[in-house]
């Protein structure tokens, strides 16, 4: 039952982000990347099978686990991929932020400084529409 | 004779002595481990130029020495295996160093560390494009080359799906930061491009490799395999195997992926592209290469699947790379073109997929690490020189920068690959492999990819050095007072030593190319990795 109930939740989290992720606002994408890998995290803790309250412990008198136990790998794993998309996650906030200050542009299709359209050889097309941002 | 043969004993002797029990448990983790203690130590002494440039020195030259023993090793002895913190094999994470691996690792430490020793020392305030200056040095250039080996040399070594995933992420990071290091506004630009289609391709290799622990348990490469292989076949294992493979294929610029590579690789100074084309590309067909021979098989089901349109792919990327040269009038784009165009021929090795043709693309791989890292580094001192990038705007380099002249005609000869030079073999073998396994689309791809690009590149020397300087041409003040330094001679000296690489590789490829083709059958056979992984005990009896 609650794998059904986290199944929906991870396919309402991907939607939001993949509509997010198609938007052309530099904002939006930050959101939509954001939720994206918080829907990864929460697909690999279900993927891993989800069991209640069995800690991961091997009790005094036995060798292995019991079978209800929880998975304590994909926790692991997930701890991992938390780590690393927060440290790219705050990375891409602050190239977000110079970008905004340097070219002015919030929009993806302002940005063609490194690869100018032909009547936009030098200088980006925002400062060529005097755009004010 | 006798000094050659006293010499041969001397080698055996020390890769016997790599080979023995305590250090060969170490080897495998050594090329990894060493970078990133390297990093460590340059982070702490952060502000001390000197003691950062010297400490990652060494550290890249003792890389360098351990990639070079584990090759060594791996080539008399066979796949090395360590299962790191002594937890056996499938559960564990274990650090392998096959030849495939071993010989990519080896190659990229050294170019590295060759790239690492043209870095000037000199407290110098510019930054003249090829140069990096003092501003970069102290945004922490020594660290972020560093831990990029760190990350490819972690790629090219694990035998775990999981690490591989950590391993590109930290060369992720660290490209981030070198690719934004100047700070300037074409860069930030390019870097978001980058940046956010890097993160979805990491992203969805995450979600297949998540996918795939649900559904087979394991995340042993070896061991993957082996599940895979007895797993009921089902559209689910054939979805996580597109999914992790769309990822690789982002990472590596295939066809309808690779338009982000064009974007970003020409904005930074010519050292970083210079690495950049060297490694990271490099880093994605490893990984194609490795899961499509080793975990999801050419036999299975999601190898068969991969397998049929593999080929449309290599062909498509080939030809518009090609394409994409000759209609580029900006020389450092027109470079970042002649990537792709190298990425279509290694994806070639891996659609042909005989022995043959995956030690070709091997051979492929390890040359082009050289010829493109030098192409941008000449590149790079070619616009600092014209003043533009441009090719309308450029001119006259042969009369001023005669060297120069050589350096680029002769590493164009190399990309297209002309016979002479080390471009050309790897080529050949693929030609030769392709008609054998009946895939005249993509041999008659590889050759009008070649000739396209051989076109792009002669304009562009014809137009760059070759003519005289255009009388008013445009020159804007930003290229202007970017390049106001004297050009770099140490940029010149060690663009000179790669193409010098290049040539003598191709007029003695036997080595190169015997180590490759045992790399490229050792990948089509992967019984005796697969058996070092899951069983190193027994491995250990073995001469």
């Amino acid at each position: 039952m609650i794998e059904f109930a986290l199944a929906c939740l991870i396919g309402l989290l991907f939607a939001v982000s993949v509509y997010l992720l198609l938007a052309r606002s530099i904002v939006r994408l930050l959101i939509g990347v954001f939720v994206l890998s918080n829907a990864v995290h929460l697909m690999i803790l279900t993927v891993g099978r989800v069991t209640r309250e069995v800690p991961a412990i091997i009790p005094l008198d036995a060798k292995t686990l019991s079978e209800q136990a929880a998975n304590s790998l994909p926790q692991a794993l997930i701890l991992t991929a938390i780590v690393i998309s927060f440290a790219l996650f705050a990375f891409l906030l602050v190239l977000a932020l110079r970008a905004h200050r340097e070219i002015g542009a919030r929009d993806i299709d302002d940005m063609r400084l490194s690869e100018p359209t032909a009547e936009a050889q030098t200088g980006g097309l925002a400062e060529l529409r005097g755009r004010d941002v | 004779m006798l000094n050659c043969g006293a010499a041969m004993s001397e080698l055996d002797g020390v890769i016997a002595v790599l080979a023995s029990d305590p250090l060969a448990s170490w080897l495998p983790v050594l090329p990894l481990l060493l970078p990133l203690l390297t990093v460590a130590v340059v982070v702490v002494l952060w502000g001390q130029e000197r003691a950062q440039g010297i400490t990652a020195r060494v550290g890249l030259v003792l890389t360098s020495l351990a990639s070079g023993g584990l090759l060594a090793v791996v080539a008399t002895n066979g796949p090395l295996s360590v299962s790191v913190g002594g937890w056996p094999a499938p559960f564990g994470i274990a650090v392998v160093g096959d030849l495939f691996g071993a010989l990519l690792s080896f190659v990229a430490s050294v170019l590295v560390t060759v790239l690492a020793f043209s870095i000037s020392t000199q407290a110098r305030e510019d930054d003249n494009g090829a140069d990096p200056g003092r501003r970069h040095r102290k945004a922490g250039l020594w660290a972020l080359i560093v831990a990029l080996l760190a990350g490819s040399n972690g790629a090219f070594l694990t035998g775990d799906l999981f690490n591989l995933y950590v391993w590109f992420e930290v060369t992720l990071i660290a490209s981030f930061g070198l690719l934004v290091l100047g700070g300037g506004r074409e860069q930030i630009d390019g870097a978001v491009k980058y940046a956010f289609l890097n993160l979805m391709a990491t992203t969805l290799l995450l979600i297949g490799i998540g996918l795939l622990y649900g559904v087979t348990g394991t995340l042993n490469m070896a061991d993957l395999g082996h599940v895979l292989a007895n797993a009921q076949p089902g559209w689910d294992i054939l979805v996580i195997g597109l999914m992790i493979g769309l990822a690789f294929a982002m990472k590596a610029a295939v066809f309808p992926l690779g338009f982000w590579l064009p974007a970003a690789y020409h904005t930074p100074f010519a050292l970083v592209a210079a690495l950049f084309a060297g490694l990271l590309t490099k880093v994605g067909i490893y990984s194609l290469y490795r899961t499509f021979t080793l975990v999801f098989v050419p036999e299975g089901e999601v190898g068969q699947s991969v397998a049929a349109f593999l080929p449309t792919l290599a062909i498509a990327t080939l030809i518009l790379a090609g394409m994409g040269a000759v209609a580029e009038r900006d020389i450092r784009r027109l470079a970042a073109w002649t990537v792709v165009a190298g990425v279509g021929v290694m994806l070639s090795g891996l659609a042909i997929g005989s022995a043959q043709a995956l030690g070709a693309g091997t051979f492929y791989m390890l040359q082009s690490m050289a010829a493109a890292a030098a192409f941008f580094l000449i590149v790079g001192l070619a616009v600092q020189r014209a003043q533009s990038s441009e090719l309308k705007a450029m001119g006259g380099l042969y009369r001023s920068a005669p060297w120069l002249a050589v350096l680029f005609f002769v590493c164009s000869l190399s990309l297209a690959g002309v016979p002479p030079l080390s471009g050309f073999w790897p080529k050949a073998a693929l030609v030769q492999a392709g008609l054998a396994a009946g895939e005249p689309g993509v041999v008659a791809a590889l050759l009008v990819s070649g000739f396209l690009v051989l076109f792009a590149l002669m304009r562009a020397f014809a137009l760059a050095f070759w003519r005289p300087k255009p009388e008013g041409a445009i020159v804007s003040a930003e290229e202007a007072a970017a390049s106001a330094g004297r050009p770099s001679r140490r940029g010149l000296v060690t663009a000179g030593a790669l193409v010098l690489a290049s040539a003598i590789v191709g007029l003695w490829p036997e080595p190169v190319l015997r180590m490759s083709l045992d790399a490229g059958a050792g990948l089509q056979s992967y019984d005796t990795y697969v058996e070092r992984v899951l069983k190193p005990a027994e491995a250990e009896g073995s001469p």
